[in-house]
């Protein structure tokens, strides 16, 4: 790991770790903005990587680990994967704002309609993509509030101007990644947060990690949580390398979107009632993982596209293909 | 920042270059090796093949020269490995004394055993079987029962039965785990190598759901063995096959048993099977590369010197878990029934491996005590 990379990740897991506290969670979850916080990620210089940045995309999946570790309720993923794929020109005019990013983009007579818009509330930027090309508004207005059960906002934002251009990076497989990461982290926190609980909670006078049954489910959760981050590290590794990203990122997001409904199920089990309530820190991860596993193509969409690749492999291709040097 | 970490690995060029070798050598030599065979991998015996790999320098590939080996790297071999596996390559007669009957004596081996036998073993001439598992000793291992006496002309005499022993029938010897005290559990077992022609040793193959004899019971019956048959020290058997087991959790044939199944899969489904099928090969694949980068990562992390035995047994416990999924997958998309005996290759290779899954989570190791160890390492323990 060079030696920038590791600072930068220090310093925002160290950052949000003080700062993504359970009150800001329920605060931005009711509506607030934390823009005292993106302030500070601004001073800390962990939104404009993509400016001459050695190795950006494994910085940027080693931050969007971290945001989703902390359960980050703030579009700082979304920035940094639209400061990715935008030309630098347009990048370049940017600065550090926060920026929506929309799941879908649709025409209505003459103006542009971005639905799914992650954060769209709390940014007039928004970035889509419409029959392959990014569609970027600068002043777009919110017309209509909405939430995932992750309760962040996705909203729809309308807009009469736009800039359009190539992107430069593949806008689906990219954000896609970026969901992978987040799942990723979430789950290497629900699984510490799942271990500390089974230490200390005690039943039949001992704590209920000692009771085989509940040993045998974190170990699985473990599983999940590694093979989650494995696959999520080694799709951003790809992009640094130019390598095939597109598979990449599919295999980031099937795999990462698999493990986070198994971690999700083992986490509540094994924290009984006080997991189910809203006062307990759990479900800001748990709601995350459900919400995020089904945005920018859930499982079965990404299975697909990975089958057909496979199929055109063949028998004989796969084993190649699959040994290719990462 | 976990109690775990899988660090990414690129393989060197040098590793690279090895893979391309490889390749051509099968492409030669698997030609004539029916789908069934090739099915079997690891458990598939041919000595010839053995001599053959010896032969390529692909045996003992990391050891010091002077003891027949070839000083290359761990993440050569592991290339070399993966590339074996993937083919169904019939490289069982050699694998346990390559993998870690070589390793150990290299490590608590006496200059004398190492001379005899690891430059056999890497000429790919000799074979070994582990004798740790017993009646009464499974996951228990140390429970061991069968005994070692210490004679006054400072030989053992051994009596007890081993079972379940991969290859006795065609190994040349045996590394057993023995009671040398019974004062202690864990201090008094010992680690023997054993001649399998020495008196007094009967093997009798054990069947398999499947038909096999791949393993067997070995008898000691007032087996007289000379002072250097120990390895190591007495007594410290158990933390020396401790060692060795982390040899066996950690190499690429904890995710790849069914690989060749999956090829048969893929070619019964042709260019369009349908959108399920094709989604569940998707999900394989993405489980299968996956497994492959947390396989390498270990690898790279064993060849920077490091004892990885967490995440070595996270591998398998999921890559136990994706090989068995292979067969009942097959069975969900395709509807044909697996037979030994069966026309197209499909179906003998399904039948190969159904009736072979259900080792895979038991055989070094099984499922519930890898979780346990990784329990252990999560602090829960
Ligand atoms: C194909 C094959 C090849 C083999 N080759 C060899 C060989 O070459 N040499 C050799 O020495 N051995 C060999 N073995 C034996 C293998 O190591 C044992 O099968 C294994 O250690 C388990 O022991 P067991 O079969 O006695 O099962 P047991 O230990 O009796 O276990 C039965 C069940 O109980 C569970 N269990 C046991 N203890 C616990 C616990 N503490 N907590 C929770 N669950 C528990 C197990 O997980 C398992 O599900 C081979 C086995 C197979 C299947």
């Amino acid at each position: 790991m060079d030696d920038t990379r590791a600072i930068l990740e220090n310093a925002v897991n160290g950052l949000l770790m003080e700062e993504v506290t359970q009150k800001l969670l329920h605060e931005s979850e009711e509506g607030a903005f934390a823009g005292a916080l993106w302030a500070k990620l601004e001073a800390q210089g962990l939104i404009a990587i993509f400016d001459g940045l050695e190795n950006p995309f494994l910085l940027a999946g080693a931050i969007i680990r971290a945001c989703g570790r902390q359960a980050l309720p703030l579009p700082l993923p979304e920035t940094l994967v639209v400061h990715a794929v935008l030309p630098d020109e347009l990048r370049n005019t940017l600065g550090t704002t926060p920026i929506a990013l929309a799941e879908t983009v649709a025409r209505e007579g003459s103006s542009w309609v971005f639905g799914r818009a992650a954060f769209g509330r709390q940014s007039t930027n928004v970035l889509g993509l419409y029959d392959g090309t990014l569609i970027f508004a600068r002043k777009a207005e919110l017309a209509g509030k909405g939430e995932a059960i992750a309760r962040d906002p996705r909203d729809t934002l309308r807009a009469a101007a736009v800039e359009t251009a190539t992107p430069k990076h593949d806008l689906t497989a990219l954000a896609a990644m970026m969901r992978a990461s987040q799942m990723a982290g979430a789950i290497e926190r629900v699984l510490e947060l799942t271990v500390r609980y089974a230490t200390e909670r005690v039943q039949f006078g001992k704590p209920i990690g000692n009771f085989q049954a509940i040993q045998q489910q974190l170990a699985i959760l473990a599983g999940e949580s590694a093979a989650a981050t494995r696959a999520a590290d080694a799709a951003w590794e790809e992009a640094d390398r130019g390598g095939n990203v597109r598979i990449a990122a599919a295999i980031a997001k099937a795999r990462a979107g698999e493990a986070a409904g198994k971690a999700a199920s083992i986490a509540h089990q094994v924290h009984g009632a006080i997991g189910f309530t809203a006062e307990h820190v759990l479900h800001h991860f748990t709601r995350r993982l459900w919400t995020w596993r089904s945005e920018w193509g859930h499982e079965s969409h990404w299975h697909g596209e990975l089958g057909r690749h496979v199929l055109m492999l063949g028998a004989e291709g796969l084993w190649p293909d699959i040994a290719t040097p990462a | 920042m976990g109690a775990f970490s899988f660090e990414p690995l690129t393989l060197p060029d040098a590793a690279e270059r090895l893979r391309a070798e490889v390749r051509a050598f099968l492409a030669r030599e698997m030609a004539v090796i029916p789908a069934v065979i090739r099915a079997q991998s690891w458990s598939g015996s041919d000595a010839a093949f053995s001599r053959k790999l010896g032969a390529q320098g692909w045996l003992g590939m990391t050891w010091p020269k002077k003891y027949g080996g070839h000083e290359r790297s761990m993440l050569e071999r592991y290339v070399m490995l993966e590339e074996m596996l993937a083919a169904g390559a019939p490289v069982g007669a050699h694998w346990i004394a390559d993998r870690q009957s070589g390793p150990l004596l290299l490590r608590f081996g006496s200059e004398a055993q190492r001379m005899e036998h690891l430059p056999a073993i890497a000429r790919g001439e000799r074979f070994f079987c582990i004798g740790m598992s017993e009646p009464d000793s499974g996951s228990d291992l140390a429970a061991v029962r069968s005994r070692a006496e210490k004679q006054p002309d400072g030989s053992w005499r051994v009596n007890g039965r081993k079972l379940w022993t991969s290859g006795a029938h065609v190994a040349h010897c045996m590394i057993a785990l023995l009671r040398t005290s019974t004062e202690s559990k864990h201090g008094g077992l010992t680690q023997f190598l054993i001649d399998m022609k020495t008196p007094g040793i009967s093997v009798r193959p054990i069947r398999d759901l499947a038909g096999h004899s791949h393993f067997n019971e070995v008898t000691f019956d007032n087996v007289r063995l000379p002072a250097t048959a120990i390895i190591g020290q007495e007594g410290q058997g158990w933390s020396q096959v401790t060692a060795e087991l982390a040899f066996e959790r950690s190499g690429p044939e904890r995710f790849l048993s069914c690989f060749r199944l999956i090829a048969e899969m893929l070619r019964i489904a042709g260019k369009n099977p349908g959108e399920r099928a094709t989604a569940a090969f998707g999900r394989l694949y993405a489980h299968l590369a996956t497994l492959r980068r947390m396989s390498l990562s270990v690898a790279g992390r064993l060849s920077r010197g490091e004892d990885p035995a967490l995440e070595a047994a996270m591998v398998k416990d999921l890559g136990a878990l994706f090989e068995q999924d292979i067969p009942q997958l097959a069975h969900d998309l395709f509807g044909i029934a697996p037979d030994a005996h069966g026309a197209r290759d499909y179906e003998r290779v399904l039948a190969e491996l159904t009736m072979a899954s259900p080792s895979f989570s038991l055989r070094g190791g099984t499922r519930e005590i890898l979780r346990g160890i990784i329990a252990r390492g999560l602090g829960l323990r």
